[in-house]
């Protein structure tokens, strides 16, 4: 058991004690036998070295150290070093957290977008995903805009979608049913994603 | 025989850390275990200022303790050995000009306490210094000599060459734990022999 605990401070000493230095550490701090072994395995190797220059004085400050700074305030601040193992679970943690709050935004978005999409064609069956037909540049720019943009109809469906009462009915209903999706998805406070394009007079916009 | 005093210093990085730590978090008896460590070669660097063994003790002494106050400041920039042998050279050198002498002008290499100009400076030369250390260093050879000689390769691959267990147990082709064991035993046969030379008062106590 001695011999066990002294081959281990033995290992400390050359700082081959890996995961387990902790623990020999705890021992050393409670054990004077342990402690006085570390003392004097460093010493032996001291020595040992300074053989060829023989320049080496033995000095012995370490009781007298100790009784000195017994007096002395007790160190107590946050460890902040550089060689200091980081808690890179930690990191890993944050890092997996924003990514998965990303990924559950991105998804709940897409499944409200196609939900609303689905619905839109399910109780429109005789308007339909309106097709966007490009003109110019700046129109193409406000299709990309919106996932589900109004953008330039041809004049006889737009006499058609922007007909009075019909197209107001339309309009409220699905503002109805984003309103309830939005609550199912926590997503209270979000403007509809819709853009309606007026061509002036008749139409109604948003 | 070979002078290595940064292998062993750099292989002695993750337990300066743990213990600079522990002190940092209120643990005094962790600064103990870092005197016990390093107090020979504070003391050895110190005596290059220094002449006399007294007062070598009390500047060691003082390096310390200014160690210990300083600690707070101490962020693992640099080694802890390398911060404490700053620590150590200006304490001896403030000490020289408080007491009227003076400081010498170029500074001490820490690993083999030369300085620039390539000469060493004072050490302990009085003839009761030399005698210990004589003494010390017979003992040692004596003592490696009588010693089976894979303790002996062991230990001295460890000490001089600063090798690490994975080399050692690589260069003599056999397990690790067996150059632990054969490290540990190596020091045990050899603190046997220098205990009644460099005996720790704890050991005269239990003796």
């Amino acid at each position: 058991m001695k011999k066990a605990r002294l081959e281990q401070v033995s290992s400390l000493v050359d700082d081959e004690q890996g995961g387990s230095g902790k623990s020999v550490v705890d021992d050393l701090l409670k054990d004077a036998e342990s402690r006085d072994a570390w003392q004097r395995y460093h010493e032996l190797g001291d020595w040992m070295r300074n053989m060829a220059d023989g320049g080496m004085v033995r000095v012995d400050v370490a009781d007298r150290v100790s009784a000195a700074i017994e007096g002395e305030p007790t160190l107590l601040f946050p460890v902040n070093h550089r060689q200091a193992p980081i808690s890179r679970p930690s990191r890993r943690g944050w890092s997996q957290q924003l990514a998965g709050i990303g990924i559950a935004a991105a998804v709940a978005t897409v499944t409200v977008l196609l939900f609303q999409q689905h619905e839109f064609l399910e109780t429109e069956p005789d308007v339909g995903v309106v097709a966007i037909n490009e003109t110019t540049p700046a129109e193409k720019e406000k299709a990309v805009l919106g996932p589900a943009s109004l953008a330039k109809v041809d004049a006889s469906e737009e006499d058609e979608l922007l007909s009075g009462e019909l197209f107001q009915q339309k309009l409220d209903a699905y503002l109805a049913s984003h309103v309830k999706q939005s609550a199912g998805y926590r997503a209270q406070g979000l403007l509809p994603n819709i853009r309606a394009v007026d061509h002036g007079g008749t139409g109604k916009g948003n | 025989m070979a002078d290595a005093p940064n292998q062993r210093s750099n292989n002695s990085a993750n337990i300066d850390v743990e213990l600079v730590r522990r002190v940092q978090q209120g643990d005094k008896g962790a600064f103990d275990l870092l005197v016990r460590k390093y107090q020979q070669r504070v003391g050895k660097l110190v005596s290059r200022f220094i002449a006399d063994r007294s007062e070598v003790e009390d500047v060691t002494q003082e390096a310390f303790i200014k160690a210990y106050r300083a600690l707070p400041n101490f962020r693992g920039d640099s080694a802890f050995y390398t911060w404490l042998y700053r620590i150590a050279t200006n304490t001896a050198k403030n000490y020289l000009v408080a007491a009227g002498r003076r400081p010498p002008r170029s500074d001490v290499d820490i690993t083999t306490g030369a300085t620039e100009q390539g000469f060493e400076l004072e050490g302990d030369q009085s003839p009761e210094g030399e005698m210990a250390s004589e003494e010390i260093h017979r003992v040692i050879r004596q003592a490696l000599e009588q010693m089976p000689e894979e303790l002996r390769l062991a230990l001295t691959m460890c000490e001089f060459d600063g090798f690490s267990y994975d080399e050692i147990a690589e260069v003599m082709e056999c397990p690790i734990g067996t150059v632990r064991s054969r490290i540990f035993r190596a020091r045990q046969s050899l603190d046997k022999k220098l205990r009644p030379l460099i005996s720790t008062n704890e050991v005269e106590e239990a003796v």
